[in-house]
């Protein structure tokens, strides 16, 4: 209780690590250095299990799972996902009903909401994002922890996000940069 | 003159120069965060010193630097934005209600059953699953029909040992505020748009009753007027 007062409280840390941050969302994708290979505009609505072996932009909606293991997941403002993602790293500035696994990293923009979980190794939450759910940081030594498993596409209760995740690896072995079924 | 209003003034006397500078300056300082030490905060982190891996529920709108002082630590973080629930909800009902067109007592439209549904389906999470929840200043702005609910699920959201740090207008509050952790004994307060009026003071006597399934209680009050208290199931 308050009887712990013989223990000095904790004196407050020197330095504290620079907050991550996001990079402002790419409208146009022909203008960026690295233009994002893939692009689910609006009014395309996909449905199912997506893989993706490049960087993904989604101004749609995708229902279902999406996973790009090694490379990149951007939510645009317009888009709606109502699926859980896995990437090596995700950024969200559009909706996402789902559970969030970045590899590498998650991050959530000014306009972005979640409502889910996220897994990952750094994340960054811009002023005005809305989470509603769950942070598990996991150390870069156990990176694989944030892989795939089997996850079904609805939204994971606390208690689904709380378990421990299994550590077998479920990237696709697809040729196609992109599927949808 | 409030100590905040006091701050601001301070600073802006300091710089003191033409009229309109002076004016810009006001405005400036009125959107201005604001830290302030914290000892509740302080005694919240000494009570979760030994936890390894512990689980925290942030109970305010999302920020990046209380996420990441507390994974940090080792925590998992869940966050609800529960005012900002309670105002969606309110609002769906509301919509919900001129839909159907039935009156409000048709439709068991009062607080009391609002504060009932409403529970059902927000602070949904597992007993026991959180070493510490953060409700900041959440119970200065729900209605009173959901208070003892809302207080009675805390309780059973804490393990055994955990422990709860809220903060308490002693007055009217000059504006609407958003918290986050700066440090390990400083809060700071964002202004931001108000997403419901506050509705009450609550006092340490009501507090105590408010609270009175928790083992044990500490209070702080800031030159601010802002109470911090702690709860210890």
């Amino acid at each position: 209780m308050w009887g712990k007062s013989s223990k000095a409280p904790p004196e407050p840390p020197a330095t504290t690590r620079p907050l991550e941050q996001c990079r402002p969302e790419i409208v146009d994708p022909s203008v960026s250095a690295a233009p994002l290979a893939t692009r689910i505009g609006p009014g395309i609505v996909i449905e199912g299990e997506v893989t993706a072996h490049e960087d993904i932009h989604i101004d749609g909606e995708v229902r279902g799972e999406l996973r790009a293991t090694n490379a990149k997941i951007q939510v645009g403002k317009q888009g709606h996902v109502r699926a859980d993602l896995e990437a090596r790293e995700i950024e969200v500035h559009g909706r996402v009903d789902g559970l969030l696994r970045g590899q590498e990293r998650v991050c959530i923009g000014a306009s972005g909401v979640v409502h889910g979980g996220v897994l990952t190794q750094r994340i960054a939450i811009d002023e005005g994002a809305i989470l509603q759910g769950s942070v598990d940081i996991v150390q870069p030594g156990s990176a694989q922890r944030v892989e795939a498993r089997g996850v079904a596409g609805s939204l994971p209760s606390p208690r689904e996000v709380a378990e421990p995740v299994n550590e077998h690896d479920a990237r696709s072995e697809s040729a196609s940069p992109v599927e949808a079924t | 003159m409030g100590l905040l209003n006091k701050i601001r003034a301070g600073s802006e006397h300091a710089a003191a120069g033409p009229a309109h500078a002076h004016s810009s300056a006001a405005a400036a300082a009125a959107l201005e965060s604001l830290r302030r030490q914290s000892n509740g905060l302080k005694d919240f982190l000494w009570l979760l010193s030994d936890v390894q891996k512990g689980h925290l529920l942030d109970l305010g709108p999302i920020a990046q630097a209380t996420v990441s002082f507390f994974t940090e630590r080792g925590f998992k973080i869940y966050a609800e934005d529960l005012l900002a629930g309670w105002k969606e909800f309110l609002a769906q009902e509301e919509k919900r209600l001129r839909a159907s067109g039935q009156s409000r007592e048709e439709a068991g439209f009062s607080r009391a059953t609002l504060a009932e549904r409403f529970l059902q389906s927000n602070l949904s999470y597992p007993p026991e699953n959180f070493n510490a929840i953060l409700i900041w200043d959440l119970l200065d702005y729900l209605d009173e029909e959901l208070l003892p609910g809302v207080v009675r699920r805390l309780f059973s959201l804490l393990r055994p040992g955990g422990v709860v740090l809220g903060l308490f207008h002693s007055k009217k509050p000059e504006g609407f505020h958003r918290y986050r952790i700066a440090a390990a004994d400083t809060i700071e307060l964002i202004p931001a748009m108000t997403i419901l009026p506050p509705l009450r003071q609550l006092q340490n006597r009501d507090l105590m009753n408010l609270f009175s399934q928790f083992r044990s209680s500490k209070t702080f009050v800031g030159r601010d007027q802002l109470r911090e208290a702690l709860f210890l199931k």
